[in-house]
């Protein structure tokens, strides 16, 4: 399907478009047109990503600017997913056009996922990526050039891309991970290298947001992408965390231990460079003394991103004298480690801020802020000298580094935290500090500052106007979308009490409660009995989920559960986990049907998807709270009330309703699926308003504040509904536009702002006359 | 067990009496407990404990460990030597290129001292500057103390502020809690009586609660104040490379107002035919520290100031 908006027109792969989409994509042109930032709430399952891709694609090809694409997502699978499709839409954009268009489309994901390498066998993703770095860099090859090192070391994927030309790697096209590392072994290249290689060739990347977010990997990966790309951050309604963790860092005493141990070669091999080859320490720090490091690494401020950890000042500023010489900066660095430690010893709970802590480290060990700064990069500046390889030696050492230079460099935002117990009754001490980032704003400031479009989308992202506040910026656009149905597919209930007329909820006080429990345990029967096929159930924690299943086992439900379903249970273990799903999906495929009890803020809730027989209900046990009582949230809770003036409950009562809300999405998957939500605390019925306004708008003022047996006879009334034939016909022109209906609107829209338009001229005829008289 | 854990010069261990604690001296770092030094040094400086040390120890120079490792603990006294005498700022410097050698010679000298290298002529180097610079380095002593003080009421005065937003957000929610109450309730009365007019007692509460929670704000809003004051004093010192500006006065209506024109010249002699006479011959005046001269200048001042008149001009 093809059609106009405004001037543009856009190829759509499919015949028909639901409103919904094309409301989307309207909004999208206007947001790129006008050059600004917009979120967009879109309902799940209505072909969100669809709608972006083409839209975007079809802006960038039609308009001379070409602006790159730079599409963010989640999880892997998400990312997977939109390449293929995106490799449908080139498809039939090459079948519509009739040519076949010079676009290259590229996805990247980490080193341990395209690996080609034996390496890739290891099971940890960190143990590949160090193995790989070691196997590519350039110190090796040289070395192995002048013959002093075995070819063997090298990765013959990766040397062999200095045969070719980097735009000529792969060819243009869009390739899935699969269809891209059978292209390179057919060639014999690094996947992971060409895709990163490829970048300033690709016209759309699709990649982790971790790659834009964490300015560790930021400043490697996606320093070269022009100020004038589209961003988009695809299932967003958690980037506030990821730009939190992506600053945030724990030091424990291992890392310690390993960073003074890393130190300790470090300036062993400062000595023996000392005694063999001095001109090179020599020459760095004569480099030093000039100040020339900016010219050497040629910062352009218009061609790379900037650095939160390191401000541009620190950039055009030299090196200070007290860290100018190698040996200098190892005895500084085992001060800063041996500072650490003894700070580690503390027996109780400390919370400060980095200034507090910056004047503690001076009073001790007379360290500057100012040296402290340039910590990380003089750190990665004496590791270059040296020619250092075993890089992974140096991993604490680097850790404590960045922590050095992040806490002299803010203030505010920041808050150190020492917790010397792990839990509350631990017997030894084992103490964990906390370097924690409060304020998300300050990760992703680069990328509001550096690109002019950033299009922030999710399935549930409500309230919109939290994360503007969150993340200090300003958006052109602020919609959430509503799903148009023919039907009613889907049904949200909110149950507040038991069939004995006992509330429910799992508020910390009376979660235990053998009533509410036996109460929660009656609702899962009853819906067990009635759901076909598949029922998820989402509880707030693991901890609440053990306690409850236990007492269910011993209150005899579980038996009962069992004569109707299958029930599998989440575990933290990811490989376990998995196994549990696929035994689910097996059990709902051939008709056992299944519970799968899982929790609000596990991988299940994420970025598993649940479409049709697979999750007909969906049963959310309490509110997931985050837990009140972590020092970190604390913190957190007080940064935001004094700096963005959001309340601490306004706050949490927020993170519960989004995760709510994720948990939900996941039952509705399209407009032909259908699937029951129920929401069965007492507290939901206050917080009706803070769900998407899809679901919201779905939600029925009578189905607000039920009982068991009352939400039980509504579900059957609705499954009964659902499950009379459908005529597809009902949706046309409703819920689904074809060409035509969709040409129709378009002419009716135009006629309204015309009218709208008509009647603001005439409006102004009137107060001229009335002037007149 | 760690072998480090017991005194070796009393053998008594820590597993036996965890109450006991190591002491060690700056002189030769070794690792003494607290009983043994008060057996030992408590009669006057004695020699270290352990064989083949020969250093003479003071018992006031006995100090608890703070860093594990004892070659950092020894670098953090020498730095500290070092410190005192080097003590220069950034602000003291015109060009970084200079603090920045500055900071490296400083480095060069705690260096060498740890690792005994050079130690005489490095001694000799401490000492030549110390005396060579006495007084700005006591001029850097006091600025720090000053600067030291208003860092610490800085942070005090943040904590307080925190403390009194976070009262006056209390109370606020609370008082909104009452109106409201307040509200309804005279919503419920008025219904009931069919008055036009709120009762006097909501409207008195309102205004009330309006009156309160301003001063709260006026409160807040001068701590606010006095902590941009303090940052500002603190950062005129922080950057003082680049703050070559003069000291702004402070504000007054006439650009300062000190006048500084003279408007006259005064001479050594005038004559007043009662005045000078009565006081050269009567010593009663000059006994009680009258001064002739003095009520010249007055007069004078009293004749030109207030008319702008300048003599000379005048003249002319």
């Amino acid at each position: 399907m093809k059609f106009l908006i405004d001037d543009l027109p856009v190829i759509f792969p499919y015949p028909k478009i639901y409103p919904e989409q094309y409301a989307y994509m309207c909004d999208i042109k206007r947001t790129l047109d006008i050059g600004g930032n917009c979120i967009l709430e879109m309902p799940s399952g209505t072909g969100k990503t669809i709608s972006l891709l083409s839209l975007t694609v079809s802006y960038q090809m039609f308009y001379p600017e070409h602006r790159k694409i730079i599409y963010c997502s989640r999880t892997m699978s998400e990312i997977e997913k939109a390449l293929i499709e995106l490799t449908k839409l080139m498809d039939f954009r090459t079948k519509e056009l009739g040519v076949k268009e010079n676009f290259r489309g590229l996805g990247l994901t980490s080193r341990k996922n395209l690996c080609l390498h034996p390496i890739s066998q290891e099971r940890k993703g960190i143990v590949v990526d160090e193995k790989c770095r070691r196997m590519t860099n350039g110190q090796l090859s040289l070395q192995v050039a002048k013959g002093e090192a075995d070819k063997d070391q090298l990765c013959s994927f990766h040397e062999k891309m200095n045969d070719l030309d980097s735009h000529e790697y792969i060819p243009i096209g869009v390739y899935s991970f699969e269809e891209l590392i059978k292209y390179c072994k057919g060639v014999g290249i690094c996947p992971y290298f060409t895709v990163r290689r490829m970048m300033s060739f690709c016209n759309i990347i699709i990649y982790s947001y971790h790659y834009l977010l964490d300015p560790k990997i930021a400043q490697r990966v996606s320093k070269e992408l022009s100020k004038e790309s589209i961003v988009i951050f695809d299932e967003a309604h958690n980037i506030d965390n990821v730009c939190i963790e992506s600053l945030s860092l724990d030091l424990t005493n291992d890392t310690l231990k390993k960073a003074s141990r890393g130190v300790n070669s470090l300036s062993k091999k400062v000595d023996e460079i000392k005694r063999i080859d001095s001109k090179k320490l020599q020459d760095e720090y004569e480099r030093l003394v000039e100040g020339l490091r900016a010219t050497e690494s040629s910062r352009n401020e218009e061609l790379i991103m900037a650095n939160p950890i390191l401000p541009d000042d620190i950039l055009t500023e030299s090196i200070p004298g007290n860290i100018r010489r190698g040996e200098h900066f190892v005895m500084f660095l085992k001060r800063f480690i041996e500072y650490l430690k003894t700070r580690m010893k503390v027996l109780h709970v400390i919370s400060e801020t980095p200034a507090s802590f910056l004047q503690h480290l001076k009073l001790l060990t007379f360290i500057e802020r100012k040296p402290l700064r340039f910590c990380a990069e003089r750190l990665a500046l004496l590791v270059k000298t040296l020619e250092l390889t075993e890089i992974e030696e140096f991993i604490a050492l680097k850790d404590i580094a960045t922590f050095a230079t992040l806490v002299s460099t803010y203030e505010t935002g920041f808050q150190l935290i020492l917790e010397p117990y792990e839990t509350e009754n631990a017997s030894g001490p084992n103490p964990i500090l906390h370097f924690t980032c409060l304020d998300a704003s300050i990760a992703i400031k680069p990328i509001f500052d550096r690109f002019s479009s950033v299009i922030i989308t999710s399935g549930t992202i409500s309230p919109l106007d939290m994360y503007p506040k969150m993340l200090k910026f300003d958006t052109v656009i602020q919609e959430s979308y509503t799903m148009t149905l023919s039907r009613r597919s889907f049904l949200p209930l909110i149950v507040t009490k038991g069939s004995d007329q006992v509330s429910i909820s799992s508020r910390f006080e009376i979660r235990n409660d053998p009533s509410v429990v036996r109460n929660y345990g009656t609702l899962l029967i009853e819906f067990s009995k009635i759901t076909p096929d598949g029922l998820v159930v989402f509880f707030p924690s693991y901890l609440y989920m053990e306690s409850i299943i236990s007492m269910w086992q011993n209150m005899g439900i579980l038996d009962e559960v069992w004569k109707y379903k299958l029930i599998l249970v989440e575990t933290p273990d990811s490989q376990e986990t998995s196994l549990g799903l696929e035994t689910y999906r097996k059990a709902c495929s051939n008709g056992r049907g299944a519970v799968l009890l899982s929790v609000a803020r596990g991988k299940v809730s994420e970025g598993i998807d649940f479409d049709h027989h697979f999750g007909r209900t969906v049963l959310m046990i309490g509110i997931p709270f985050q837990y009140t009582e972590s020092r970190i949230l604390k913190a957190r809770l007080e940064y935001l009330r004094d700096h963005h003036q959001i309340k601490e409950n306004e706050f949490l009562s927020f993170d519960a309703m989004r995760h709510a809300a994720q948990c939900l999405g996941r039952v509705l998957r399209g407009k032909d699926d259908y699937g029951i939500m129920v929401l069965a605390d007492r507290r939901f019925s206050r917080k009706r308003n803070q769900l998407p306004k899809w679901i919201a708008q779905n939600l029925l003022d009578a189905d607000t504040n039920l009982s068991t047996d009352m939400a039980i006879a509504n579900a059957k009334k609705f499954l009964r509904t659902l499950a009379q034939p459908s005529n597809p016909k009902d949706q046309e022109g409703v819920s689904v536009w074809n060409a035509e209906q969709l040409k129709d609107h378009q002419k009716l829209q135009t006629k309204n702002v015309e009218a709208e338009m008509e009647l603001d001229y005439l409006n102004d005829d009137e107060l001229e006359l009335a002037f007149e008289k | 067990m760690d072998t480090e854990e017991y005194c070796p010069i009393c053998k008594t261990d820590k597993y036996l009496s965890p109450d006991m604690k190591f002491l060690i001296n700056p002189e030769c770092y070794h690792k003494i407990c607290e009983s043994c030094v008060d057996r030992f040094y408590s009669l006057g400086p004695s020699k270290c404990m352990y064989p083949n040390c020969n250093k003479i120890l003071r018992r006031n120079k006995f100090k608890t460990q703070v860093f594990d490792d004892l070659s950092i603990e020894k670098e953090c006294d020498v730095r500290s030597r070092v410190m005192k005498v080097f003590n220069k700022n950034e602000e003291d410097f015109s060009d970084l290129k200079d603090y920045n050698q500055y900071l490296e010679e400083i480095e060069d000298i705690v260096n060498n001292l740890v690792n005994n290298v050079d130690i005489e002529e490095t001694e000799k180097k401490l000492k030549d500057y110390e005396l060579l610079n006495q007084k700005e380095i006591l001029e850097n002593n006091t600025k720090q103390v000053e600067k030291d003080q208003i860092q610490a009421d800085l942070t005090k005065l943040e904590t307080q502020l925190k403390q009194e937003k976070r009262r006056h957000e209390k109370q606020t929610a609370e008082e909104d809690k009452l109106l409201k109450k307040a509200n309804e309730a005279a919503l419920i009365d008025q219904m009931q009586n069919e008055s036009a007019q709120p009762p006097q007692a909501v409207r008195m509460h309102n205004t009330n609660v309006l009156r309160k929670s301003s001063a709260r704000k006026k409160h807040i809003k001068e701590l606010e104040e006095q902590i941009n004051m303090h940052r500002r004093a603190l950062g005129a010192g922080g950057h003082g490379i680049e703050s070559s500006v003069p000291p702004q006065t402070p504000f007054t209506p006439f650009n300062g107002d000190k006048d500084r024109t003279k408007y006259y010249q005064f001479q050594d002699n005038y004559y007043d035919p009662i005045f000078n006479d009565m006081v050269s011959k009567d010593p009663t005046f000059t006994a009680s520290g009258y001064d002739i001269k003095k009520y010249f200048k007055r007069s004078l001042a009293e004749a030109f100031t207030g008319l702008n008149i300048f003599v000379s001009e005048e003249i002319s």
